[in-house]
């Protein structure tokens, strides 16, 4: 290891992070306490909300509305990390986050969560509108509250309705520009919370041993995989039609209508394979593995290509 | 259960590591307020208008 800290182990005392660590935890892992890979997602798709809505926004205003966004974001998943910290450490692919691993203590995480969460609507109101401030607020305690509190290990449901805490960056990013809400972001909140349950159940068959080992009610876990894999195929044609609606109710051009076409479409053919397989001992669960992949990538790409249609595209054409 | 043994904190290596652990936090917490005022300062300036 190459942090001198790291050498000795100065994180003593801790049992699965109930204890508390013994010393301060590091900047990185207060970084890695907002999970970044997923703010990247949330950064990206409440850019794409304040890009394609009409209107203009001053640079410096719009790049504070999206550092709130992050920030509400990091502040919800620290606040989902100190109230999972006991059932983090239980599974392999959580176990090394900060507090399981020792390196933080719970009561940091809180202050830390809280004190995040609380600063990015404050400056999001201050600077940019209230009503932005306000879905970011409710987003916070829709992740950190309802989902991560509550729905979690309460419901097989839960990435269903859970899929709506990540889906409001967009209707943000909108209501950052224009002060409002109208159908469009309101299509675009539908569209992340109709790819959530297919992204999330990919990854879930896949890694259901370790949701089943410590109690939380994934859907294969609970309704079966045959049914799990039923449902992944018929969310990705809900899915088709929620993408294809901007452009069949004239919100968005041909860019982004035969995007969606494109990209969907395949979206659905990724999900038919892994809705209509039986999988057996030992198999590897490619086509799933496949599939979440994809669904990560997709979310990018549909997302440009709404931008491109929305911004880009009028810009040529003027 | 994942006990282990509490650090010597008379140790001086292990003193000196508490001690880089403190200046690393308290220079990434010196950064975020230096961002911060300069944030401030900007969002002031484009609000009153002088950038338009």
């Amino acid at each position: 290891m190459t942090d001198a800290v790291q050498q000795i182990d100065l994180h003593a005392g801790t049992v699965h992070g109930q204890q508390g660590a013994i010393m301060p935890a590091h900047w990185r892992d207060f970084w890695a306490l907002t999970k970044p890979g997923v703010i990247r997602l949330v950064v990206f798709t409440g850019l794409c909300g304040l890009l394609a809505a009409p209107g203009t926004i001053h640079p410096v205003i719009g790049f504070v509305a999206i550092l709130c966004i992050a920030m509400g974001a990091g502040g919800a998943a620290a606040l989902n990390q100190y109230h999972e910290s006991d059932l983090d450490a239980l599974m392999k692919r959580t176990a090394n986050r900060p507090i399981p691993a020792g390196r933080m203590d719970r009561e940091a995480a809180l202050q830390f969560g809280l004190a995040l969460s609380g600063f990015s609507v404050v400056i999001m109101g201050l600077a940019v509108n209230w009503l932005a401030a306000g879905i970011l607020a409710f987003s916070i305690f829709y992740y950190a509250v309802i989902y991560t509190v509550w729905l979690k290990p309460n419901t097989a449901q839960n990435i269903v309705i859970g899929g709506g805490a990540g889906a409001f960056p967009p209707v943000i990013g909108w209501a950052a520009v224009t002060g409002d809400v109208t159908m469009l972001p309101i299509l675009l909140f539908s569209i992340i919370f109709f790819w959530t349950p297919p992204h999330f159940w990919a990854l879930a068959l896949f890694v259901k041993m370790d949701y089943a080992r410590v109690g939380i009610p994934m859907m294969p876990n609970v309704a079966g995989e045959k049914s799990t894999r039923h449902q992944v195929f018929g969310y990705s044609l809900v899915l088709l039609a929620t993408t294809l609606a901007p452009f069949a109710l004239g919100l968005v051009g041909w860019t982004y209508g035969i995007s969606a076409l494109l990209l969907t479409g395949f979206f659905v053919l990724l999900a038919a394979r892994v809705g209509f397989r039986v999988a057996g001992e030992g198999d590897t669960l490619k086509p799933e593995k496949q599939l979440f992949a994809y669904s990560i990538v997709y979310l990018f790409m549909i997302f440009t290509a709404l931008v491109i249609d929305r911004a880009v595209v009028p810009v040529i054409a003027a | 259960m994942t006990d282990r043994p509490t650090p010597d904190f008379n140790d001086p290596e292990v003193l000196a590591q508490l001690r880089a652990r403190q200046r690393s936090r308290a220079l990434f917490m010196a950064g975020i307020l230096i961002a911060l005022c300069v944030m401030f300062y900007v969002i002031t300036i484009v609000k009153i208008g002088v950038w338009g």
